[in-house]
C-alpha cells in the first residue's frame, strides 16, 4: 500500500484520539486547544478534503456513549451530542413534542448522511443556513458548554457569533456536549420551511421555522419566528414574533408581522443559490402559507 | 495534577498512526494506517475491495456507499479510526457466491447501469431499503436513492430496478 499518492494527500498530518469520558474531553482540549472534535465527521471529513483543515488533533467523542441518548426528564429533552439525525427523526418524545425536527431532519443531506451526521455537530458548526438552527431557536433551545473550567450553558440566540464561529471558546476547551429543549406544557404548532436548488443533498437557500403556543386561542398565542441562510448567522425575529402573539391573524396582522420578519434582514448578493430578493419574497410566502395552514387546523 | 496536566498525559495517547480491525463481508481485516484514513481508501487500498467507489470524496453523490453496522453511509465521510471492530458490507458481498445478487440482476434487466460506477452505492442502498421494506413506495425509494447521482440513466430505469427487485422478492423468488 502507497501513502503517497492523491487519495492519502490530505490524510496526513493528523492524529486520532477516542477519550472515555466527558472529564478526559475537556483535559484534552485544555491542552489542545486547536484540536478537531469528531462527532458524525460529514462536515469535518470534507473540511480535511479541501485543506481547509491541515493536520492536527482528531478528538472522536464516539467514546463517550452517554451522548447519543436523548432523554426527556423533568419536562426539558435534551439531545447528546452524538445523537444522529436519524436518532432524532426515530425518538419518540421527539414525535411527541417537537415534529418540527422530522420536518428539518426529512431535508437534512439524504438517507445515508442523517446515519452518521448530528444535530450537535450542525449546531456548533454554526453555519448560516444550519438546517437544525431555526428550528432550534423557535423552540427556545439552550446549547450546554463543557470545558475544564465546568459546564455553561447558553440559550441558542446568543450561540452563533458569525458564520462558522459560535460562543465556544476554543481556546479555553469549551465544545458542545448536548442541547436542551423545554416541552412546552400546553398545545403547539409548528413548522419548518426551506427553500433549496434541488430537493435532496442541498443547503437551504433560506429557510423559516415558525413555533405557536396555544394555537387555537388567539388572545393567548405566542409565536416565535427564525431566519436562516438570509444573515451571518441564524436569527430570531422576536418583533414579529410579537405581533403575532395574543391576537388573531387578520390580512394586516399578517402582513406587518411579514414586514417586521424581512425588516433589516439583507441577504448577501454573492450567495450562489439565490439572490437577495427572492429569498426575501420566498420567506414571505412560507410565513403566509405556515400561519394559514395553523390557523385552518386549529381554529 | 492539573486540568492541563491531565490533558497533556491524556493527549499523549493520540496516535498519528492508528490499528484497525473491521469485518468485512464476513471477514476479518486488519492493518495499520494514518489516523485521517478514511473508510473508503481503507476498504479500497488496504483490503483491496474495490468496488467500493469514490466518486466526488465528499458525500455529495453515494459512489462510496457502504453498509456499516446495518446501516448505509458514506465511506468517504467516515475514518477508518471510527469504525475499529464494525461490521462493514460491500458490494463484493452480494455476488459472493459469483452468481449475480437478484438487485444486480434487475438493475441489468431494466438497463439501470451503463458506466456503472454509481451502481455499487445505487445497489447497496436498494439492498438496504428492501430489507426493511418489502413493499416500498415511490416515496422510500425516493428517501433511500436521493443522495445518490447517475450521470448515465437518467434514474428511471433504476426506480423500475429496484420495483422489479421489490416485486420478485415479495413473489418468494429471493429472499
Amino acid at each position: 500500500m502507497t501513502e503517497s499518492g492523491f487519495a492519502f494527500g490530505f490524510m496526513q498530518g493528523f492524529s486520532y484520539l477516542r477519550p472515555r469520558s466527558v472529564d478526559e474531553v475537556c483535559a484534552v482540549l485544555a491542552s489542545e486547544p486547536e484540536a478537531h472534535l469528531l462527532a458524525g465527521g460529514t462536515d469535518l471529513l470534507v473540511e480535511m478534503r479541501n485543506r481547509e483543515i491541515r493536520g492536527g488533533m482528531l478528538v472522536d467523542l464516539k467514546g463517550l456513549r452517554d451522548l447519543r441518548r436523548i432523554r426527556l426528564t423533568e419536562g426539558v429533552l435534551e439531545i447528546g451530542a452524538l445523537a444522529t439525525v436519524n436518532d432524532v427523526m426515530d425518538d419518540a418524545d421527539v414525535r411527541r413534542h417537537f415534529p418540527i425536527l422530522r420536518e428539518a431532519g426529512a431535508v437534512f443531506g439524504c438517507h445515508e448522511i442523517r446515519f452518521r451526521a448530528t444535530v450537535g455537530g450542525n449546531i456548533a458548526h454554526a453555519s448560516p443556513g444550519a438546517e437544525y438552527a431555526t428550528p432550534l431557536l423557535v423552540l427556545d433551545a439552550t446549547a450546554v458548554i463543557e470545558s475544564a473550567a465546568g459546564q455553561r450553558t447558553v440559550p441558542l440566540d446568543r450561540f452563533f457569533v458569525k458564520p462558522g464561529q459560535s460562543c465556544l471558546a476554543r481556546e479555553k476547551g469549551e465544545w458542545l456536549s448536548a442541547l436542551r429543549i423545554p416541552v412546552p406544557a400546553g398545545p403547539t404548532a409548528m413548522s419548518y420551511r426551506r427553500y433549496s436548488r434541488v430537493r435532496g443533498m442541498d443547503l437551504a437557500s433560506a429557510c423559516t421555522s415558525v413555533f405557536v403556543a396555544e394555537p387555537a386561542a388567539a388572545e393567548r398565542r405566542q409565536v416565535r419566528i427564525a431566519l436562516g441562510a438570509v444573515s451571518p448567522v441564524p436569527v430570531l425575529r422576536r418583533e414579529a414574533g410579537a405581533h403575532l402573539s395574543g391576537r388573531a391573524w387578520t390580512p394586516e396582522v399578517v402582513a406587518e408581522a411579514r414586514r417586521l420578519m424581512l425588516d433589516g434582514i439583507e441577504p448577501r448578493r454573492s450567495s450562489i443559490r439565490s439572490t437577495p430578493e427572492y429569498k426575501r419574497h420566498i420567506l414571505g410566502v412560507y410565513l403566509e402559507d405556515i400561519l394559514r395552514s395553523i390557523d385552518g387546523v386549529r381554529s | 495534577m492539573t486540568a492541563l496536566d491531565t490533558g497533556v498525559s491524556a493527549a499523549a495517547a493520540a496516535r498519528t498512526r492508528v490499528d484497525v480491525t473491521l469485518r468485512v463481508n464476513g471477514m476479518e481485516r486488519s492493518a495499520t494506517v494514518p489516523a485521517a484514513t478514511t473508510l473508503l481508501s481503507f476498504l479500497r487500498d488496504t483490503a483491496h475491495l474495490t468496488g467500493t467507489k469514490e466518486g466526488c470524496g465528499s458525500g455529495e453523490c453515494g459512489a462510496c456507499t457502504v453498509v456499516l453496522d446495518g446501516k448505509p453511509i458514506r465511506a468517504c465521510l467516515v475514518l477508518a479510526a471510527e469504525c475499529d471492530g464494525a461490521e462493514v458490507t460491500t458490494i463484493e458481498a452480494l455476488a459472493a457466491s459469483g452468481e449475480l445478487h437478484p438487485i444486480q440482476q434487475a438493475f441489468i434487466e431494466t438497463g439501470a447501469i451503463q458506466c456503472g460506477f454509481c451502481s455499487p452505492g445505487f445497489v447497496l442502498a436498494a439492498w438496504c431499503l428492501l430489507r426493511e421494506k418489502a413493499d416500498p413506495t415511490r416515496e422510500d425509494i425516493d428517501t433511500a436513492l436521493s443522495g445518490h447521482l447517475c450521470r448515465c440513466t437518467g434514474y428511471e430505469s433504476i426506480f423500475a430496478a429496484v420495483r422489479l427487485a421489490a416485486a420478485r422478492r415479495r413473489e418468494g423468488r429471493w429472499r
